[in-house]
Parts: C-alpha cells; structure tokens; sequence
C-alpha cells in the first residue's frame, strides 16, 4: 500500500493519458477537445500533489522494487518542474490547437504519457527502467512536435527530432552496455558500488567510453553544443505549446538525469584521473554551448528560433554549474550537484515556458510565422500580452530583478565558491555571454515597442486558459526574483539529494549534509 | 562453449554500431536512417548478449529484450512520421525537406 | 572437442562477416529496396550470432520481433512511399566526407577500449535454455519495467494512429 502510494505521481500521470483517451473517445466527434486541457492540467496538478507528498526518500518495500526507483526530493523537484511545463503545454494548446487545425484528443493523452515518461525517466535507478522512460517521453514527444498536419515544417520537425532522437537512444544504451559490461549490473547504485570497491581507472576503459557515449546522449535532450543542431528546426517547427514542453520538462529532465547518473555512478575521485575527465568535458561542452548558442542567436530574425538558441545557451550555463560539483562533509570524497543548478532550472523554465507560451498566443491562424517583423508594435496593439513577454524575456535575458537574474547571479556566485581562483575565467566568461545574449533578448523587446506595425500586424489568440498560464508565468518571473530566499533553500537540499547514496562495506552511514572541503 | 573470445563479439557490436551510426548521420533517405538507426540498436544487443554470456547472467537478456520491444515501437512510430512526411513532399529525402535550416 | 571449437569458430566469423556485409548494404546501397535486403540479412545474422551466444529465446524474438513484424513494416514503408517506376531511388549523401571519419574515429576509440581492457577470456558455463531465468526476471527483479513497457507501447498505439489518420477539417467540424 505505502509502494502505491509513493509510485502515485507515475501512475496518477499514465492514468491522466487514459483517462483523456477514454473521455476523447465517448464525446462527439465534431466536439472541440479543447476541455481535455483542464482534465489533463488538473491531473497534472494531482500528481504534483502527491509527489511532494509521498517522494521523501524512503524506500519501496516490494521485493521486485527494491532499489529500481529514487522517490526523493531531488525527483520531487525536478518532478515539479516537468509538470509545470506539461501543464502548460496542456493550457496553451488548448486555444492553440483548434486555431491550427489540429484539435485533436490524442495531444493531451501523450502529454500525459510524455510526463509519466518523463517522471520515469526522473527516478530510474536501474538503467533499463531508465531508458524505458526516455523512450516513452521522447517518442510521445516525437509524435507531439509532428503533429500538426497541416504544415510540412511540423512534420518536418517530428522526423528530424526522432532521427536524432534515436541516435542519442542508441547511444545512452550503448554506454549503459558498457557498464554493464564493466560492472555486470544494471543499476545505478551498484555500478557505483563496484567502482567504488574497485579501483576503475586502472584497468576498464569501458567507463570511459560508456561516459562519453551517455554525456553524449543527454547532451542531445538538454541541447548542448555539438548535438544541438536539431533544436532551431525542432523548437520552430513543432507546434509552439510542445516547444514549451520540449524547452522546459524535457531540458530540465534531461539535466537531473545526466546529474544523477554521473554523480552516482562515477562516485569514486579516482575518475578524475581519466583521460577525458566528467569535468573537463562538462567545462569544454559548457563553453562552445554558450559562445555557438549566442552566436547563432545574434543572427536570427525569428522569435521562436531567437528562443530556441537563447534555450541552447542556458544550457550552456547550466552546463558549468554541472562541471562545478561540491564536496560533501563525511564521505569518502562523494560530490553532489552544485546547488545553483536546480535553482536556475526553476528560474529558466519559469521564463522559457513564458515566453514560447506567449508565442504560441501570437500566431494567426494556420501556418504561423513568428519573424520580428511580424511581432512590430505588439506593445501597441496588444498591450498585456507584450508586457507578459517583455517580463519574460527580461528575465531570461537576467536583468535584475527579475528570475532569471537571481538564477545567474546564485549560479555564478556557487561556481566561484567553490574554486573562487580557479572558476574565475569560466565565470567571467559566462558573464560576457550573458552581455552578448542581452542583444537579441533586447531585439525582441524593442521590435515590440518601437517599430512600426508591418503591413500584416500579428493578430493573437483570445483565449482565458493562455493568458492566465502566461499571466502566472510572468507573475512567478517576478516573485522569485524578488524572493529567492526559500527556492535558494529548496534548491540547496536538492542538491544534495542528488548523488544517490551508496553504502559500501565499511562505509554504510549517510553521510552528513553540511557542506565543507571544496568550499 | 565457444572458442571465440569476448573481443570478437565486441569488435562486432562496435562495427555493427559504427555502420548505423554512420548510415543515420549521412543518409537523405528517411527509411534508410530508420534502418540505420535499428542497426545500431542490434549492435548494442549484441554486445549487451556478449557481457551476459561471459557472466552468465538472466538478467541482460530481459534487458535485451526490453529493448527490441523499443525498438519495434520506434519504428512503428518512425513509419508512422515517414508516411506523414511522404503525404507533404512526395518524397521522404531529408534534404528535399528545405524549409528548414539549421 | 576440437572439431566443435572450430566448427563454432568458422560459424561466428561466417555470420560475422555477413552481419557486417549486410550491414554495410544497409547504409550504402542505393537502391532503397537492397537496404530493405540488407536489413534483412543482418537481423537474421544478427539472430545467429545470438544463438552463438547460447541465448536462444533471444534469437527467436529477434527472427519473429524483427524480421516478421519490423521488416514487414519497412517494406510497407518502402512500397508506400516510393514512386512505382522509379526503382532506383537515388539516396546517396552529401555530408559523408564529414561522417564516415568521424564513425571511423567513433570506431576506432571504441575498439581501443574494447582491445586494451583485460576481458575475461573463458565465458561461464553454457546454462541451458535461457526462457526459465529470463522469465523469472521478469517477474521478480523487472517486473517494473515489464509494466512500463505497456506503457510505450499504448502511448505509440494512440500516436502512431494518430498520425495515419486523416485529421477532421475545419468545414467538416463546423
């Protein structure tokens, strides 16, 4: 009974998908489906209810469950953020979709099947479950960004990301062979065990290898830089309430997961040793992901690609904030993720699911095309709506005091605490990219205010359940920026929770949580 | 038991990988990438089958198994977006997909 | 003993090489109806190299899972979307110059890893038929993701269904 309990937000979700299918195939078929948003948001709401409710790091009791998932507060979090994204995507499909001719039932049932996924994929120890959940999120996805029949750019879209979606599968599985091979287990904690009771580096390349292929791998979901070439064209060309999906749960999943896995399985400091070391690879993808990302975006004419490389960049930021793990007191040199991280996800996807939800109310009917000559004098013809979006691109852009502000300004400074000499120049570099990125976040801004509506001025969406998402978004941009304070506190017990816990033989205590060592 | 050591099946996996990853990346053909892709997927098989065989263990071959069951449903779906691609282009060549550009 | 090591010998690098052959057809022929072939060959290659390795439940998924259901789809996929009287859909690549290196290196790194690891050389004792134990894991130690995967698949039951209907235009939902 406790295990049903505790598994309730991953069932609760696939119940959600089925229950939408259910009520999709008993209304009229000539109905709009638009109402299924609601079910789908209110399910979404129940399972956020119930993970930060029962996920407290207490373990299942089944036999045959033992040791597969993490129900913590590191899966709450992060649990949280996907849901906030999936909700959303939920609410602003539901004007958007009929305007699009494609109001179709199945959407919100692989929304809810995607979350599950997603939550699978969240709180897998055992790798196999792991990628079961990848899959389930990312084939829902596929067929989500696809699904706009009516545009080729959609269908586009959904190919293009399930080609290179595949590639990135194949490749986690094959560096999750590897350490099967290494280690002869499949399960996060006992890799890590047996490295840590082995000494890894002397004799397996295989670690090595099976590290590459994964970073590789999650780099293709959170969109870090040589395996981004796919978001513009995705995050263009699906429609705009699943890009709001893509740039927010399934970047910040993607984020815990790849924290998790090496954090755990690569517990042993001896790692560091390796000839391509997880922080050096970590700093070099951190670096071309914010210089490419900035670049690129400098030069775009179109708000949803602007976003899709401003997305890019954030996750070159985060990318440092992973490359800047801190100790832990009392264990045997386990590092934990920086506790700037989760904090700047909450920030960034606050923002991001704003801004390309707000985008997603702009589009006129049919075949949208979101160029900045089309959004000129938004600031004129629809006020509120380009005063939700300058909130939001404001504070993805970091301009105090806004969200995402404190997110850079609480990553910057935990990356410095923790080698104040030596993350000097990768944060000072991080702070020049946020400069440079200003440019095109400001571009959108004046292109709204201070240009001349063209001669088709952007028409948008009438629609309650967009405007309130959008509405709350711009309002969560502000409060956090405002009041950090306890966020910053969730954030730093999160953190904590992130490298899974393994008791070896001798060492079987968990280790104290007050921070010292690297500090 | 066999005489051919672990190496070799590995070597095997790894080229069976290799072929589909590079079939995947370069192809225009979408089917082609979707065969390519499932190439790379039997490359992985093989050597998740070969570790298991040296350790005798149940375990990868449940493993296995989950994912050719993956593996089926990501074609199902792949098919299902080749079709959708073919109903716009009349064709289902990558490149002729000019609207976007990286 | 002798005769059997190097019957199964001749036997791994027989389906080696065809494996790897049908492979290379796969991702380098032409002709689109070939690479449907070549698929073919390797998965039915690939389930003998299973067998080799003495995972015989495993081998008849594959020849059932694969060549019955996936290839029969990849036919479809190539009848229905390929114009009937060109046979030869050129599909040669643009980019390989960049992609076939960087595989080589993929190759090559990996293959290093594989060569200058200490492997075990003797696999364990050949354990019978390998239906009993995996059964047994999927109902004790992955019985979660056994129930997962139902999850995967009605998820690409509805999508897939989704994305071959034709959707209701705007006139027809007045």
């Amino acid at each position: 009974m406790k295990d049903l309990l505790m598994l309730s937000p991953i069932w609760l979700s696939a119940m959600t998908g089925i229950l939408v299918l259910v009520i999709d195939l008993l209304s009229a078929r000539k109905a709009p489906r638009g109402f299924l948003g609601y079910v789908t948001a209110a399910g979404f709401a129940a399972t956020g209810i119930a993970a930060v409710h029962y996920w407290n790091g207490s373990a299942l009791e089944a036999p045959f469950l033992t040791g597969m998932l993490a129900l913590d507060g590191f899966g709450a979090f992060f649990a949280l953020l996907i849901l906030l994204s999936g909700a959303a995507a939920a609410l602003f499909a539901i004007d958007y979709l009929p305007q699009h001719g494609s109001d179709r039932g199945e959407y919100y049932a692989l929304m809810a099947f995607s979350v599950c996924g997603a939550l699978v994929f969240l709180t897998a120890v055992d790798l196999i479950t792991m990628f079961l959940g990848l899959e389930i999120m990312s084939l829902s996805v596929y067929i989500m960004a696809a699904m706009k029949q009516s545009s080729a750019r959609s269908t586009e879209a959904g190919m293009k990301y399930f080609i290179l979606g595949g590639l990135a599968s194949a490749f986690l599985l094959f560096g999750i062979a590897f350490l099967y091979g290494a280690t002869g287990s499949l399960n996060m904690v006992e890799i890590g065990r047996y490295f840590l009771e082995h000494d890894p580096t002397r004799d397996y390349l295989f670690p090595q290898v099976a590290m590459i292929l994964l970073v590789a791998a999650l780099g293709f979901k959170v969109a870090a830089v040589p395996f981004h070439m796919w978001t513009p064209d995705v995050y263009d060309g699906a429609p705009t309430p699943v890009t709001v999906f893509m740039a927010g749960a399934v970047k910040a999943v993607g984020f815990a997961v790849l924290a998790r896995l090496l954090l755990t399985v690569y517990q042993n400091p001896a790692f560091d040793e390796m000839p391509v070391s997880i922080p050096g690879l970590l700093l070099t993808l951190s670096i071309l992901t914010m210089f490419v990302g900035n670049i690129l975006g400098i030069v775009q004419t179109n708000v949803k690609r602007i976003l899709a490389y401003s997305s890019i960049t954030h996750a070159g930021y985060l990318l440092l904030g992973g490359y800047a793990t801190m100790g832990v007191a009392g264990s045997s040199g386990a590092s934990v993720l920086n506790d700037g991280v989760p904090f700047y996800l909450l920030t960034y996807v606050v923002s991001t699911v704003g801004a390309f939800g707000i985008v997603s109310l702009l589009g006129s009917r049919g075949e949208e095309d979101m160029s900045l000559d089309h959004i000129a004098g938004l600031g004129r013809r629809h006020p509120v709506l380009a005063a939700l979006m300058l909130v939001c691109v404001l504070s993805l852009a970091g301009v105090p005091p806004l969200a995402g502000f404190m997110g850079k300004f609480f990553l910057f400074r935990e990356v410095l605490a923790v080698d104040p000499n030596g993350n000097l120049p990768w944060v000072v570099i991080a702070v020049l990219n946020s400069f440079i990125a200003a440019y095109y976040y400001l571009r959108i801004a004046v292109y709204m205010y201070f240009r001349e509506p063209g001669r088709e001025p952007v028409s948008a969406i009438r629609g309650v359940p967009g405007y309130v998402c959008a509405g709350i978004a711009a309002l969560l941009s502000i409060w956090i920026g405002l009041f950090p304070a306890r966020y910053i506190a969730a954030s730093q017990e999160v953190s904590r929770d992130s490298a899974l816990v393994i008791a070896t033989t001798g060492d079987v205590a968990r280790p104290a949580a007050s921070r010292s060592g690297k500090r | 038991m066999t005489g051919v050591p672990l190496s070799h099946f590995l070597v095997l996996a790894v080229a069976l990988f290799t072929i589909g990853a590079v079939g995947v990346v370069t192809r225009r053909n979408a089917l082609v990438a979707l065969m390519s892709l499932e190439l790379m997927l039997n490359g992985v098989n093989v050597a998740f089958l070969a570790f298991a065989r040296w350790r005798g263990d149940a375990l990868a071959n449940a493993a296995v198994f989950i994912v050719m069951a993956v593996a089926a449903a990501e074609v199902a779906v792949g098919l299902a977006l080749v079709i959708a691609l073919f109903r716009h282009n009349r064709s289902v060549d990558l490149d002729e997909a000019t609207r976007m550009k990286g | 003993m002798m005769d059997a090591l190097t019957l199964k010998d001749a036997l791994f690098w027989a389906f080696a090489f065809l494996t790897v052959g049908f492979g290379l057809m796969v991702t380098f022929h032409r002709s689109l109806v070939h690479a449907a072939l070549g698929l073919m060959g390797t998965l039915l290659s690939v389930a003998c190299i299973y067998g080799l390795l003495d995972a015989d439940f495993v081998a008849v998924t594959q020849i059932i899972v694969y060549v019955g259901g996936v290839l029969i789809l990849f036919l479809f996929g190539v009848f229905l979307t390929r114009r009937i009287d060109d046979i030869e859909v050129s599909n040669l690549s643009v980019n390989w110059m960049v992609a076939v290196p960087a595989g080589l290196v993929l190759l090559a790194v990996i293959l290093y890893a594989v060569i200058s690891s200490p492997l075990p050389m003797a696999p364990v004792d050949a354990t019978g038929p390998t239906v009993e134990g995996i059964g047994n894991e999927f109902l004790s130690r992955y019985l979660l993701p056994f129930e997962v995967l139902s999850v995967i698949l009605l998820a690409v039951l509805v999508g897939a269904l989704m994305m071959a209907r034709r959707e209701l235009k705007p006139e027809e939902r007045d």
